[in-house]
């Protein structure tokens, strides 16, 4: 294409397209770039202002610092981190393992099919929420941490993300290791499992953010407040109805005003959204490649 | 999915052509079914047995009885659902939400990825696709904060429309009639960057010098969109549109569950925001089992029927 030259209509119709995507990724950013001006505005000057804002009004870290005083916060950070790292842990073992058994070959190892049929169905057919509710209280889960861990540990989604990318591995790189004498251990945790680290970033990446922003299962399965995970204990300050920041008169024992709840229930969101976004632009690259398989997993 | 998984074994060595007798297959694979048992078990216990919970849906349940103990009641529940007075209110609010969901989220990831691939300018190209696909990973407790904040009387929607002249005076999500907009708006936000990564992979995937060719021929920019472009996503088109019309029941409970209120059910509440409610509030299990069934089969007839058209008139289906 390039090795035409350009006519001014071109050149034109370029810069209309680029003027269109900057003022696209605008849309996009503003809403959390709002957040992140009020999270950092002096509440004071922030009663001044009102409409589309464009910098933080004055400077303040008051949201920031009022963070560690909000009750349950930590503890739900705590939870979460406590949630994510058995989720972590579970998901890579056991998507390696379930990955490695799918892509061997049928001729190889013969109750593949049935197995593979076995899970197929589960992708298709389901239970019902109240199903799952009942399973969870049988099992002696409910009002328990595990109850948010354990359902999640096996992913078909990231079990076929994986087993794609291991078909993609040459197969000399395992024969190699077969005729050392080699068993299945050997080439899943020696071979395979090293060269799949993009498709390892990519499941961390969704477990994370699975983990991170989950809140519905937590609802339904914990009633007891000192274990919900951070994102249920914010949706009861910031995102349903009748939330409340500083529920139960907290407010007045803290001396908080309007304002400053303004700039607290901001500084709540960025701290809410912080660590996938954090993570994501780093492990982009590796989306790139290991997504497309994901996404046409159906 | 098929593909990957039913990939026919290239340059099988001669050792395994035999038939593997069951004895055989034991010596060599023994540790890889002993990993993979607890897998097995896992999906047994946390997708199969759920799967059996659902004849409860035909049971009137009662917990101190258990699932199989409990009485059969067959269509009882179903037909308690259809006469509901509230019954038509949610299915209108499904299908308004679902199907203008559908119809203003389809297109939106399609012309983002066509204009991704226009801009001439590679760093500004990259940047784009890596801003737009942030929103996909703010959680949903988050936007409902943010959308909250918004839609405050005093938010920044209601400084906009009083500039406009509009006068509200109260909160956004407590009129009826502004939570189609808002919900269906913030989910294209949410959803068009990471829809759209799908599409730009399939126009990735043609090969440039056909771009060449038809520039050769005197094809402009639009006509290359129109004959290049758009015929190279139909097939990832066709299979989310199938997948789409499959969920036209389904619309994100989660997001509704936060953001309505008593005062817009009239027209924010769901199927499945009722079926939650029933179930899990008011306890009324074999209720909300079987609603939740209901909506399961739909959906699944509703998928089968876009798939045979589909493969009927252009030969693209999802199974």
């Amino acid at each position: 294409m390039h090795k035409f030259k350009k006519n001014p209509k071109t050149i034109i119709v370029d810069l209309f397209l680029a003027i269109l995507s900057i003022f696209l990724i605008v849309i996009m950013l503003y809403p959390m770039l709002y957040e992140v001006f009020i999270s950092l505005s002096d509440p004071k000057q922030l009663a001044m202002q009102y409409g589309l804002i464009w910098h933080p009004a004055g400077f303040s870290l008051i949201g920031y610092r009022l963070l560690f005083k909000v009750e349950g916060l930590m503890r739900g950070l705590w939870n979460t981190i406590y949630i994510m790292f058995w989720a972590i842990l579970g998901q890579m073992t056991i998507t390696g393992v379930g990955a490695y058994f799918l892509s061997r070959s049928g001729s190889k190892v013969k109750w593949r099919k049935v197995v593979v049929i076995i899970i197929l169905i589960t992708q298709y057919f389901g239970g019902t929420l109240i199903s799952n509710w009942l399973l969870i209280r049988n099992l002696g889960l409910y009002n328990n941490r595990w109850s948010l861990i354990a359902p999640g540990l096996v992913s078909m989604g990231n079990m076929i993300l994986m087993n794609a990318y291991f078909r993609s591995i040459p197969e000399e790189m395992e024969e190699a290791t077969r005729m050392d004498g080699g068993g299945h251990l050997t080439v899943l945790f020696r071979v395979l499992i090293p060269l799949a680290k993009p498709a390892l970033m990519v499941i961390l990446l969704y477990t994370v953010t699975d983990v991170w922003n989950g809140w519905f299962n937590a609802k339904i399965y914990l009633t007891s407040k000192d274990l919900y995970p951070l994102q249920l204990v914010l949706r009861n300050l910031i995102s349903s109805e009748g939330a409340d920041v500083m529920g139960s008169g907290q407010t007045l024992a803290m001396g908080i005003d309007e304002y400053t709840l303004e700039v607290l229930k901001a500084a709540l969101v960025i701290f809410g959204s912080l660590p996938p976004l954090i993570l994501y632009p780093f492990l982009q690259k590796h989306l790139r490649g290991g997504l497309m398989i994901g996404s046409l997993k159906g | 999915m098929k593909i990957a998984l039913h990939r026919k074994p290239k340059g099988v060595s001669s050792q395994y052509r035999t038939t593997l007798t069951f004895k055989k297959d034991m010596q060599r694979n023994w540790t890889l079914y002993l990993l993979f048992l607890p897998i097995l078990l896992h999906v047994i216990i946390f997708k199969y047995v759920p799967m059996y919970g659902t004849i409860i849906a035909f049971k009137d349940f009662r917990p101190n009885l258990g699932i199989w103990g409990s009485p059969w009641v067959g269509f009882k529940h179903f037909i308690k659902f259809f006469n509901e007075p509230i019954f038509d209110r949610l299915l209108q609010n499904t299908l308004r939400l679902s199907v203008f969901g559908f119809i203003f989220g389809l297109p939106f990831p399609i012309l983002f990825a066509i204009l991704l691939h226009e801009i001439p300018f590679k760093k500004l190209k990259n940047t784009v696709q890596t801003i737009s696909i942030f929103p996909h990973f703010v959680s949903t407790v988050v936007v409902c904060g943010i959308i909250r904040t918004f839609c405050a009387s005093d938010g920044l929607f209601n400084t906009i429309l009083n500039s406009l002249g509009i006068h509200l005076g109260k909160p956004l999500l407590q009129i009826p009639e502004a939570f189609a907009p808002i919900f269906i708006g913030s989910n294209i936000w949410a959803a068009v960057g990471w829809g759209s990564l799908i599409y730009i992979a399939a126009i990735g995937g043609v090969d440039p010098e056909v771009y060449d060719a038809a520039a050769i021929d005197g094809a402009g920019r639009l006509q290359k969109i129109w004959y290049i472009m758009l015929p190279s996503i139909k097939p990832v088109f066709t299979l989310q549109l199938i997948m789409s019309v499959g969920g036209l029941l389904n619309v994100g409970s989660e997001k509704i569950l936060l953001l309505y209120n008593e005062t817009i059910y009239s027209k924010a509440d769901v199927i499945s925001t009722y079926l939650y409610r029933k179930g899990l509030i008011d306890m009324s299990f074999s209720y909300s089992a079987a609603i939740d069934l209901l909506n399961a089969v739909i959906a699944f007839i509703l998928t089968l029927i876009a798939n045979s058209i589909c493969r009927k008139v252009n030969d693209i289906s999802l199974f």
